[in-house]
């Protein structure tokens, strides 16, 4: 932890946190889908980052050195984790493997997901936004909806790869 | 799995944690093999990433959404937490706000259900007709005229058409509409060594029914859903030749029934039978029963079944063996 203790290391290390969790969040979230889970991580993540960050070159980029954080916090969860069916190791290494390489997906991802979130039925954006932004269960969703728990996911799952599809076409349209 | 759609599905399930550890480990490998399949992994998973940032929650509030339950809502929001971070931060009270523990509920380690795979079984990865005739294969429903549809909301369902005879003979009973599908069990019985294990194993086999107002409703007013499970010692393409004779060579049987009227709320029903060691074969359907002992097919109204789960339970073995 710093040592000089002083509320400008507090407000910079806030303020360059705040700006990574969300591209430290999407990338544990790979590794580690359930969302209260990857938090946990993030936060032991934060607490990490925080204990070193007499160490930060602040001439390097923030979010690079603290990715490696967040990549062995999650290891270390995964190491212990046992509620949930998670990724084999060699599955998860694919994949870091294939995060490194950014596409054009992640920018388009980053423009239009807003857009083609204003596109889907008002029934899967209104259960989207009450399991992603409200944090709802599909259990209290369902009980709200009048509908099954597996309907819930199946909605869900359906506005996701909805979403993908129209993120796709509006980067098929773009200019090469 | 075959194609695409079965990869996507499983990503789908597994982003929201509801994989088991069994195709956790088919996708793993998948993952590791295939290069589109990884690719589609990252791109859902962005996706599914991106879904929880808090910056495009501002973009949906237009969306009407019932009053919060304040007893029954978690309302955990996301990044919440480090706008407290950032606050504790300054006001030195780090620990204190990371301190915070999660509980999670754990199961009786008595007791443990895994879902067994039913290909379609929630009738996403198809639209239109099914498979005519019994089934011979493992993977896919077929049987008597059925199709399945899409509601205006997306979600797909199985809409039972007309009655016939599955066998195809003339003469034969038409007064229900089949839709089966054959499981493979011998895995199963193999991964859970059932034959050695001293704990009971139960399939338990439901489906979601739904009737919606028809033209021909006061034609069928008696029509009944149902669902059966019944498990074989037998080769997957012998149960259709000796049908419907071989019902009765059945190791374990479950059924349930509903009778909706038009517009009658959802209902599930769910039937459980003891897994027998010797079972090969696990025969699932859902029908609908005119109950006319008619032998011409007869139009069916807007009778539909979603949501079809098969569960493999374990528990210790009771003094007495039961069914429901």
């Amino acid at each position: 932890m710093p040592t000089t203790d002083s509320n400008s290391d507090h407000e910079r290390f806030t303020r360059l946190l705040l700006e990574s969790e969300p591209v430290m969040l999407r990338s544990i979230l790979v590794m580690v889908p359930h969302r209260a889970d990857a938090r946990e991580i993030l936060q032991e993540t934060a607490v990490a980052l925080w204990r070193q960050f007499e160490s930060y070159d602040p001439d390097r980029p923030f979010i690079n050195w603290a990715m490696g954080f967040s990549r062995i916090e999650t290891r270390r969860f995964l190491a212990k984790e046992s509620r949930r069916a998670q990724l084999t190791e060699q599955a998860r290494e694919a994949l870091e493997q294939g995060m490194e390489r950014s596409s054009d997906f992640d920018i388009a991802l980053e423009t239009h997901l807003a857009t083609c979130l204003g596109k889907l039925n008002e029934k899967p954006r209104r259960l989207v936004k009450g399991y992603y932004h409200e944090g709802h269960s599909p259990e209290i969703l369902s009980q709200r909806e009048g509908r099954t728990v597996e309907a819930i996911y199946k909605t869900i799952q359906r506005a996701r790869r909805d979403l993908q599809a129209c993120i796709e076409r509006q980067l098929a349209k773009e200019p090469a | 799995m075959t194609d695409s759609n079965d990869w996507q599905a499983l990503i789908q399930k597994h982003l929201d944690g509801q994989t088991s550890g069994e195709e956790a480990a088919v996708l793993s490998d998948k993952i590791v093999s295939d290069a589109t399949v990884r690719s589609e992994y990252l791109t859902a998973a962005q996706i599914h990433g991106a879904l929880g940032d808090e910056t495009l929650a501002l973009d949906m509030e237009t969306v009407p959404f019932p009053a919060p339950e304040p007893s029954q809502s978690l309302n955990l929001r996301p990044f919440a937490w480090s706008r407290q971070l950032a606050a504790a931060l300054v006001a030195g009270a780090l620990l204190g706000v990371l301190g915070v523990g999660v509980a999670w509920a754990v199961g009786s380690p008595k007791s443990q259900a895994a879902l067994i795979p039913v290909a379609n079984g929630a009738f996403e990865d198809s639209a239109g007709p099914i498979d005519s005739g019994f089934p011979s294969t493992f993977g896919g429903w077929s049987g008597d005229p059925a199709e399945v549809i899409e509601e205006a909301d997306g979600n797909h369902k199985l809409r039972f058409l007309e009655t016939a005879n599955v066998t195809g003979k003339p003469n034969g009973g038409a007064s229900a509409c089949n839709v089966f599908q054959l499981i493979d069990l011998s895995s199963i019985q193999q991964q859970w060594d059932t034959e050695n294990s001293e704990a009971q194993f139960t399939l338990e086999f439901s489906a979601r029914f739904n009737r919606e107002a028809a033209p021909n409703d006061t034609e069928v007013p008696k029509l009944k859903g149902t669902c059966t499970i019944s498990l074989y010692r037998a080769e997957p393409e012998s149960i259709g030749k000796a049908w419907p004779l071989v019902i009765s060579d059945a190791v374990a049987v479950g059924n349930k029934a509903i009778k909706l009227k038009p517009g009658d709320e959802p209902g599930t029903l769910s039937t459980s039978c003891i897994l027998a060691p010797e079972a090969t074969i696990a025969l699932i359907s859902v029908n609908v029963n005119t109950m006319t002992g008619s032998k011409t097919p007869i139009e069916l109204g807007g009778y539909f079944v979603d949501d079809v789960h098969l569960t493999l339970i374990k528990q210790p073995n009771l003094p007495v063996r039961f069914v429901k």
